[in-house]
């Protein structure tokens, strides 16, 4: 048995590991009992290094893997990345798509050629949609001159990701995302934990949103009415979240 | 109230066509607020599905000139508002930094002359990028007539610079405006715009047509639209089916269907990014384009000695030629066939091909796996109830 942690490089040996010793990879469980029956892992993957495993492989199955340390090798790593954040994670799916990459060529993987690595690759564009959308969605409320804070609606591991994709934008605020029962922040390209309770009250602020509602109904075309792309757009998950959500709804009802 | 004007300044601009694009060049060093980079990033859409990237809005809505389709014309009863530059600089940054909206799309209407109007439109944008340090994505709209020395200035402010063409020629310009001559105020400003672009990189321009309010044919649009990608240095054209506006000349005229206006840019998208030519394109004896079929489809089906072409084999040029296989999907398929030959249907609708359209046109690893009567009956059948008694 092989044994690995969720991160991108213990998994990606693992997956090696695993061809070339045709055995099962499974996750590291850190609150596992070792009882009397229970198997141990045999090799953990952590303790492989993976330029030295590149050479065990290529003299197992005379096939050169060298792609993994070249620029296919970078972008199977971003996606398994983004896979680790979808929620909730497939580990098994992770493992399948890098093997069929090591037996197909990595661009069978990368281009989402099987099924498996359709479903691997679509997880990720949806963490990465996810982050997209929020770029978008999200309403900030200042809080003094240089801090914004808001609360997003997230499915996937992504509140990192969103705050740097926001960071350029605003180079001289800070910027808080309140999350379950804390708040991430970013400023100057530092991310920090923080508690949320002193960010709660901000949130109240509505002095934009009735001039915003405004503006928004008078860009509608109302010969041009087509509320299932509308929805299409904005998923329904969101309307209850978003302000315009109110308005959508009550163009369904009509 | 702000709000009103507000509402009566964005519903003028709401029939203008805009996105907001990435730019690599900033336009200000040091920006204390705002990027151009992302694009496609849409902060809302509208129950006609239509995305709200950016605050699309008039500078005033009071406007000198008589062009019958637009709601702005002179004759119209309406209210009218206009906002100063400072008002409206400080409106946008505060969305702007609450993050409802990417940049800012401003337009006028032509109050006074063109140039004043084009110059309140010049401070707003200083204001903006001199005043606020705004690095954020900026378009100006080019007011027809507009002096060369307005454009240069808008070039240097703006991320994104348009003039609206409206209709392809002089003499479908007649047909809806007494005030505009073609040559003098689109063609010529439409020159000086090509002509500044050199000394600003990192600015674009565009154009926008309305369909159907002069009765031009889809050929004359596209003409034109050729014309401009090749001679003065045009980014991409905008279409925007005609909508009769109230108390208008045009109010009694029917609206032009949407799917004409959609024909049109999937036409403009093979032109552009498919490397078709207008000649390849198929129109009927007016110089429309079907509208039950697609072009790339008539293009298929017009020329059945180019098909089918093995998938294994096609270069990158003869794959943008199959109906479902786009500019992506063609470049994953040359990807995947370099360490894997793709046998299966299945493998081309994971890749991202729509299979429904391109199998007919393809053999994959020498099989053919679609049925080839379609072909020869491409559109729907239409069925029509009769008459039990034989009279209609």
């Amino acid at each position: 048995m092989i044994s690995y942690s969720p991160k991108v490089l213990s998994i990606l040996i693992a997956a090696i590991l695993a061809k070339i010793h045709s055995d099962i990879a499974v996750i590291k469980d850190p609150n596992a009992i070792q009882g009397l029956f229970a198997v141990g892992a045999e090799f953990d993957a952590d303790t492989y290094y993976l330029p030295e495993l590149l050479k065990t492989y290529q003299s197992a199955f005379k096939i050169s893997i060298t792609w993994l340390e070249a620029a296919p090798g970078q972008q199977l790593k971003q996606l398994i990345q983004l896979n680790l954040r979808y929620q909730p994670t497939d580990h098994a799916l992770i493992l399948k798509a890098i093997t069929e990459a090591l037996e197909f060529g990595p661009q069978y993987c990368l281009q989402g050629v099987s099924s498996a690595a359709r479903k691997f690759a679509k997880r990720a564009r949806s963490v990465q949609h996810e982050v997209h959308r929020m770029l978008g969605f999200v309403r900030f409320v200042p809080q003094g001159e240089h801090t914004l804070v808001t609360k997003p609606k997230l499915q996937h591991q992504t509140s990192d990701l969103i705050l740097r994709s926001f960071q350029p934008r605003y180079p001289e605020h800070k910027l808080v995302l309140i999350l379950d029962d804390y708040a991430i922040s970013i400023f100057h390209h530092t991310l920090k934990k923080e508690a949320s309770g002193p960010y709660l009250a901000c949130l109240e602020d509505n002095t934009t949103k009735e001039l915003w509602n405004r503006y928004y109904q008078s860009q509608y075309i109302e010969t041009r009415s087509n509320i299932t792309l509308a929805q299409q757009r904005i998923p329904l998950k969101y309307w209850d979240w978003m302000q315009e959500g109110e308005i959508l709804k009550n163009h369904k009802a009509r | 109230m702000l709000s009103d004007k507000v509402a009566i300044l964005g519903g003028a601009a709401k029939y203008d066509v805009c996105a907001s694009s990435a730019s690599t060049q900033q336009k200000i060093s040091q920006a204390s607020l705002g990027r151009a980079a992302p694009s496609g990033v849409c902060h809302s859409f509208t129950p006609d599905g239509r995305c709200i990237s950016l605050f699309k809005v008039l500078m005033t809505n009071e406007c000198s000139k008589d062009c019958t389709y637009c709601p702005n014309r002179i004759q119209r009863d309406i209210p009218r508002a206009s906002f100063s530059a400072e008002e409206l600089s400080t409106l946008f940054l505060d969305l702007y930094r609450r993050n409802y909206v990417e940049g800012l799309f401003l337009s006028s209407g032509v109050k006074g002359s063109c140039q004043s109007s084009m110059s309140e439109m010049l401070k707003t944008a200083e204001i903006l990028r001199y005043q606020h340090k705004f690095g954020g994505y900026i378009h100006l709209k080019i007011l027809p007539g507009c002096k060369s020395e307005f454009i240069d200035q808008a070039a240097s402010l703006a991320n994104r610079i348009s003039l609206n063409m409206e209709v392809p020629n002089q003499h479908r310009m007649s047909m809806l405006s007494h005030s505009k001559d073609f040559q003098r105020d689109l063609i010529t400003p439409m020159a000086s715009i090509a002509k500044v672009l050199g000394k600003h990189p990192g600015t674009t321009h565009t154009t926008q047509y309305i369909v159907g309010a002069a009765g031009e044919s889809d050929l004359e649009i596209l003409r034109s639209t050729t014309d401009l990608y090749n001679e003065y240095r045009l980014k991409r054209a905008y279409f925007s089916a005609f909508q009769p506006v109230e108390q208008t000349p045009l109010a009694g005229r029917p609206s032009a269907p949407l799917m004409r206006e959609n024909r049109l840019y999937q036409s403009d998208f093979l032109m552009r990014l498919y490397g078709f030519r207008l000649d390849d394109l198929v129109f009927d004896q007016a110089g429309d384009l079907d509208l039950t079929l697609d072009p790339k489809l008539m293009f298929a089906i017009k020329n059945p000695g180019m098909f089918p072409l093995e998938i294994n084999k096609a270069s990158f040029q003869q794959l943008l030629r199959v109906p479902g296989i786009g500019p992506r999907s063609a470049e994953r398929i040359i990807k995947v066939r370099r360490q894997f030959r793709l046998t299966m249907p299945t493998e081309l609708k994971n890749i991202g091909v729509v299979i429904k359209r391109a199998l007919p046109y393809v053999t994959i690893n020498g099989k053919h796996f679609a049925n080839l009567n379609w072909l020869a009956k491409p559109r729907k059948e239409e069925f029509k109830q009769l008459s039990l008694w034989g009279i209609n």
